[in-house]
């Protein structure tokens, strides 16, 4: 027990947009060990960017955690204040990487001076650290860059962002975030806005770096394949709920919720050449017009009648492997066919 | 939007000719659907507006009193039920005379605007679809000759050489504002140039002429009509300035800014004289600029505009 | 960036170019002769022949144009016809005026208008938000003649505390500064709405950024945020239009000098209109475009300063 870096439960987030309430997570639980990495999958709005500015207290203003909680080694985070948020876990115990690097960096200012701000901010209130000259600093980001990959830092260091490719822009971020020896990585969707080439550059850094300095990874992705490759344990979310979570092995050899399969099954390649390619039929639900009972269920070609009255939880079906669908039963294997 | 090979000419044709005709319609439809479904509120601007010309074109016929009618006996006067906005200092009712200034205001605005937007954009579109070429150099060099007189001091001085007159005044408000609409005009052509349909026409062996204002002209309209609006209400302010000075329409004609001038000699006396038209041309200057605004809103909802 | 400059630099000669060309094509259509309105209802036949003769009225349309170019180039603006002296002289006598004017007017709007309009993006309570945009709304539509107007009614005959008229005491800068307040305040609300609101849309824009997220999940303080980081950028905007500004003020000035009687490159040019003295009012407009000119060109450059995408364009 002692070893659980990240302990969501129940976690509920809305949005109030335009006078609607939409349910943006809804009764969300996991967690994530040291050393772990854990994935998010799921296709786009069913919750995991949301569910990653939660846990780092920086949604955007109509958003709003409702219930629930988030312990982070041992204390609640929901409960602490902006200044607490910003003294210990901002960039420092817990740090996150975004999406897209083009506009994740200032424009006007130099890669230097961002850097070396941030390397600031994130010393400002550990007593340990000494005030540090801002050369200290700056031979620090130098070494940064360089563990990273990027060639030439000390020259190139002084670049404004528009000089950097959008890989090297990421790796200044991964830089940053792991920098201070943070315990957990939150990174959304890193390598979604890069060639494919530099997508498996960026990721082994990611994963060198973490081993490296012991840091966990909460990796959310739309990337099934990329997933499977680097995640420990896998959750599999739909409309702001886990469907299903486990081992990554286990979840991605026998998923055991429908839409799982699905979507698993949809990889081209999964399936036999003479098949088609699988879809699933429908769309997404916008949150203002969620399904009732089970989110999955008007395009579930498996759904009972009581598919649209109850709204599943996770049941453990096998050890470690958990999936919320009602027609599941503990007993056996039991596959979903898809056609 | 034409993906068909020209395979079968006759039927391409017919195909080509229906979706190069929705451009013009399109834009004029839009945009008063757009007006009236009120996106971005521009319904308070578009109803200010309308309230000011119709006081404009009927104001005259309607209300009963002359505006050059002088009462001697009872000049600076304050507000009164015979003067609901007082006298000035020959005893001339100050509504009739606002509502007479209304007229001439939107007189000089809609021709100077109209004449300026006219020149404008055929010299933009013009020198944007030939660009590069001696005649684009040349129109962007008076673009920026023109514009680089302070818009005031330009009119003042054609007014200067031309004389007196609210024809005059047109035409040298006109002058200072052309080359704005010929930089709009000639950014959204160079930008608008490349797209398919007109690349399709020019294949199709069209002439310039008939390309430039079928298909051209009516796609990059839809900046100029804004620009319009807030135009429209800077004429109507220098249209009061140089009348103020006494470079603009002639006196005795109500003119907002004459007003203004004969209330600034007797700014110690009579108050009013100075108040009434200074709320009408600010209020004008709103009206227009929520106008306009709204137009900008309701016409490009998710395109930002940069300097252009 | 120094490529830029020059480039920059460069574009403005054929622009004063033209500039001088347009001015003096004006006065070549003036209708009537320039040498008999000169001289005036002496004028005698012969008279008029040796002034035509001397100021080069007879030549060709090009040749007057060149003469008139090559005079203007070595600040040669010919002589007032009225009073005698010479053009330059008389706007080197105006010029600092204006440009005071002018440049307090601009620094005033700027300065407030950058600050609350940043304030209203930073400070979302409605109160203040909604309190500063309406403000602006109205600075926005009142001109600046009107303004003046109404702020010599009330704070010069209402409630005498400003002088109303004139400049000042020479070498007294304190009373010139007082003299300086209301005319420099008219000038400055049109643009200082403007500024607001440009502003704090910017801010607005940059607060919403990906990199001000960024910051934020670093643990930026709150402060450091708003008035450093997204301040840089949301400058930007207002800094562009502050070329415009100057066109604007300047042609306001001349509305400013006339109500409040300040000497100036406005003031010189109405009253030249009126007298019809076409030289001075040749030399006065040369001087304020080209002034309208060098502010742009300064826009420009400081756009680049600012923002340093800019110079690998």
């Amino acid at each position: 027990m002692s070893d659980i870096l990240l302990d969501v439960r129940n976690l509920f987030v809305e949005y109030n947009l335009a006078g609607k309430r939409l349910q943006a997570l809804d009764d969300v639980s996991f967690n994530v060990k040291k050393g772990e990495v854990v994935g998010v999958a799921g296709e786009s709005g069913c919750g995991k960017s949301t569910l990653a500015l939660a846990i780092m207290r920086l949604l955007p203003g109509v958003g709003k955690i409702g219930d629930g909680s988030i312990r982070f080694i041992g204390r609640n985070l929901v409960k602490l204040s902006e200044q607490q948020m910003d003294e210990e876990i901002r960039g420092k115990q817990i740090a996150m990487i975004f999406q897209n690097p083009q506009s994740a960096l200032n424009p006007v200012f130099k890669i230097e001076t961002q850097m070396i701000d941030i390397l600031r901010f994130q010393s400002q209130h550990r007593k340990s650290d000494a005030k540090k000259t801002r050369e200290e600093l700056k031979q620090q980001a130098i070494q940064q860059l360089k563990e990273t990959g990027i060639a030439d830092p000390a020259e190139r260091i002084s670049n404004y962002p528009f000089e950097y490719s959008g890989g090297m822009k990421q790796r200044v971020m991964i830089s940053m975030a792991l920098s201070s020896k943070t315990s957990l990585l939150i990174a959304d969707e890193p390598t979604t806005a890069l060639d494919v080439t530099i997508e498996a550059q960026i990721n082994k850094l990611l994963m060198e770096l973490a081993e490296k300095y012991q840091s966990s990874i909460l990796y959310i992705s739309h990337d099934l394949g990329v997933l499977s490759e680097i995640t420990d344990r896998v959750m599999i979310m739909y409309a702001g709920r886990i469907f299903e979570t486990g081992q990554t092995d286990s979840v991605f050899n026998e998923p055991r919720h429908p839409y799982s399969t699905a979507l698993i099954e949809s990889l081209p390649g999964s399936r036999s050449k003479k098949r088609r390619l699988l879809t699933i039929p429908g769309q997404v639900p916008p949150l203002d017009q969620l399904p009732s009972g089970c989110a999955f269920h008007p395009r579930c070609p498996f759904a009972k009648d009581k598919c649209r009255e109850e709204n599943p939880s996770l049941i453990e079906v096998t050890p470690n492997h958990w999936s919320a669908c009602l027609l599941d039963e503990r007993r056996g294997r039991q596959r979903w066919e898809w056609i | 939007m034409i993906t068909t090979t020209f395979a079968n000419n006759g039927q391409a044709q017919k195909r080509i000719r229906m979706s190069f005709r929705r451009p013009l319609r399109v834009t004029l439809a839009e945009t008063t659907r757009a007006i009236l479904r009120n996106r971005g509120g521009c319904w308070i601007g578009t109803v200010l507006v309308a309230m000011m010309l119709v006081t404009a074109i009927l104001g005259p016929f309607v209300f009963p009193i002359d505006p050059n009618e002088q009462d001697i006996v009872n000049r600076f006067a304050g507000p009164s039920a015979s003067h609901l906005l007082g006298t000035d200092y020959l005893g001339r009712d100050l509504l009739a005379r606002l509502i007479y200034g209304c007229r001439i205001a939107m007189l000089v605005a809609f021709g100077s605007i109209s004449l300026s937007a006219i020149v404008g954009v055929i010299l933009g579109v013009s020198s944007g679809y030939l660009e590069g070429s001696k005649l684009d150099y040349a129109t962007i060099l008076i673009f920026d000759v023109v514009r680089s007189f302070p818009q005031v001091v330009l009119a003042l001085a054609i007014v200067a050489v031309l004389g007196c007159s609210m024809l005059n005044l047109i035409l040298a408000l006109a002058f200072t504002v052309f080359p704005f609409y010929g930089r709009i005009a000639r950014a959204q052509t160079l930008s608008v140039k490349e797209s398919d349909y007109v690349k399709a026409a020019e294949v199709m062996g069209l002439s310039r002429m008939k390309i430039i204002f079928r298909h051209i002209v009516p796609n990059i309209l839809a900046p100029v009509i804004v620009c319009l609006g807030m135009d429209l209400a800077t004429i109507i302010i220098y249209e009061a300035g140089l009348s103020f000075l006494g470079l603009g329409v002639r006196p005795p004609t109500a003119s907002w800014g004459i007003m203004l001038k004969n209330g600034y000699k007797y700014i110690e006396t009579a108050p009013w004289m100075i108040i009434w038209p200074a709320v009408a041309i600010s209020l004008s200057m709103i009206a227009f600029s929520l106008f306009s605004e709204g137009l900008r809103a309701a016409l490009d909802p998710k395109e930002r505009q940069r300097n252009v | 960036m120094l490529k830029y400059v020059v480039k920059r630099f460069l574009w403005v000669i054929p622009t004063v170019l033209g500039v001088l060309t347009l001015l003096f094509c004006l006065t070549y259509l003036l209708p009537g002769d320039p040498a008999s309105v000169m001289l005036g209802p002496r004028a005698t036949p012969e008279l008029i022949n040796e002034i035509s003769e001397r100021l080069h009225l007879n030549d060709p349309f090009y040749f007057q144009l060149w003469y008139y170019i090559s005079a203007a180039i070595r600040f040669d603006l010919g002589h007032s016809i009225n009073s005698g002296f010479e053009v330059s002289r008389l706007i080197a006598d105006a010029l600092p005026h204006t440009v005071v004017l002018a440049i307090s007017g601009l620094g005033i709007a700027a300065l407030i208008g950058i600050i609350t309009g940043a304030f209203a993006a930073t400070h979302r309570s409605k109160y203040m938000d909604g309190m500063i945009t309406l403000a602006s709304l109205v600075a926005v539509a009142i001109p600046d003649f009107v303004a003046a107007l109404l702020l010599m009614m009330v704070f010069c005959v209402q409630i005498p505390i400003f002088p109303a008229l004139g400049a000042g005491g020479d070498g007294n800068i304190l009373d010139m500064a007082w003299h300086l307040v209301l005319p420099a305040t008219a000038l400055s609300i049109g643009w200082m709405g403007y500024m607001s609101r440009l502003s704090r849309e910017s801010m607005l824009q940059v607060l919403d950024s990906d990199y001000i997220r960024t910051a934020r999940a670093f643990a930026a303080p709150h402060r450091f945020v708003a008035y450093k980081y997204a301040l840089k950028n949301a400058i930007i905007a207002p800094i562009t239009v502050i070329g415009l500004g100057a066109g604007k003020l300047l042609g306001g000035a001349v509305f400013i000098e006339i109500i409040f009687n300040r000497p100036g490159l406005g003031k010189l040019i109405v009253d030249a209109v009126f007298a019809r003295d076409l030289p001075v009012v040749q030399g006065a407009i040369l001087v304020a475009s080209l002034l309208f000119i060098f502010a742009n060109l300064l826009a420009d450059i400081s756009y680049a300063v600012v923002d340093p995408r800019i110079q690998y364009d």
